[in-house]
């Protein structure tokens, strides 16, 4: 997730008054930025469902979907790999 | 929103903070979350696990730094390099994990971010870790343990190191004698009373 959504995306992250710069944390590679937009964070669940179907058949192969266990990820009454929450609003 | 790592001794992730980097958030809200949907996700949730800053050069032989917040021990590990820094979501959460990890090391820091000088729930929570740590080993481990102060218009360590401001070691009496006293009267309910007098 962190490779697919990483924190050089976001200036703010790097950058901002509270970033990883300020916080003279320079190894940017191990932050990542998880969309606002929840299509994006949709698309982001989707592509890992892909390389977890792609990397672990086996595991895969026993489980309801490749998502299963992984911490924020979900499927919807659809079948749509989800992560995270649907609306950020609950918590901000 | 940051996407925050919270690394095993091993180096592997096991959890995700998400940090919301809006400058001001709204009464009631807060600013980090685990990336985790339990309701959604079957019941699967990432816990509260402790962070290991530079886990590769993490050893028992080095003192340990304890802060709350992967972000603070990241920090904290770039100015203090000869130091296992680990680190909790907060000063209430996963004091089984940390006595664990720091049991059997010489020297035990402790930089919980300032608020138990005035918050009672927080000194609270402070208090009941120490008790766990010195209860879980010999007798002479209080003096092992530290707690690392600072200007307390300073919240956290991070901010404290990256302003210069001296960071200082206090015994647990030296500690408990500079609380408020209704945060005394919290510490005293947890820990020994012989741990004020014998250090």
């Amino acid at each position: 997730l962190i490779e697919l959504a990483p924190a050089t995306d976001s200036k703010e992250i790097i950058d901002g008054s509270k970033g990883l710069r300020a916080r003279k944390i320079l190894d940017f590679e191990n932050y990542g930025a998880l969309p606002q937009k929840q299509a994006k964070r949709r698309d982001l669940a989707r592509e890992i469902r892909s390389l977890i179907n792609q990397k672990f058949p086996e595991f895969v192969r026993w489980q309801k979907s490749g998502l299963s266990g992984l911490s924020g990820f979900w499927l919807d009454k659809a079948g749509r790999s989800q992560l995270w929450l649907e609306k950020i609003t609950r918590v901000q | 929103m940051m996407l925050i790592p919270y690394r095993t001794q091993d180096g592997l992730v096991q959890a995700c903070q998400i940090r919301f980097m809006c400058r001001r958030l709204s009464s009631h809200s807060v600013r980090y979350v685990w990336l985790s949907t339990p309701k959604k996700s079957g019941d699967v949730s990432c816990g509260s696990p402790l962070h290991f800053a530079a886990y590769k050069a993490f050893s028992i032989d080095k003192p340990t730094l304890v802060t709350e917040g992967a972000l603070k021990a990241e920090t904290a590990q770039i100015f203090n390099k000869d130091f296992n820094v680990l680190a909790s979501a907060g000063v209430a959460c996963s004091h089984e994990e940390i006595t664990a990890r720091v049991s059997r090391i010489p020297l035990v820091l402790i930089a919980f971010d300032t608020d138990y000088y005035e918050n009672h729930y927080v000194a609270r929570a402070m208090a009941k870790l120490l008790n766990l740590i010195l209860a879980s080993n010999e007798a002479d481990f209080y003096n092992r343990i530290k707690i690392l102060t600072w200007n307390r218009k300073y919240k956290g360590i991070d901010d404290a190191l990256l302003k210069g401001i001296p960071i200082n070691s206090q015994s647990l009496s030296e500690w408990y004698q500079s609380l408020a006293e209704k945060c005394q009267k919290e510490v005293g309910q947890f820990l020994h009373k012989g741990v004020f007098t014998m250090v």
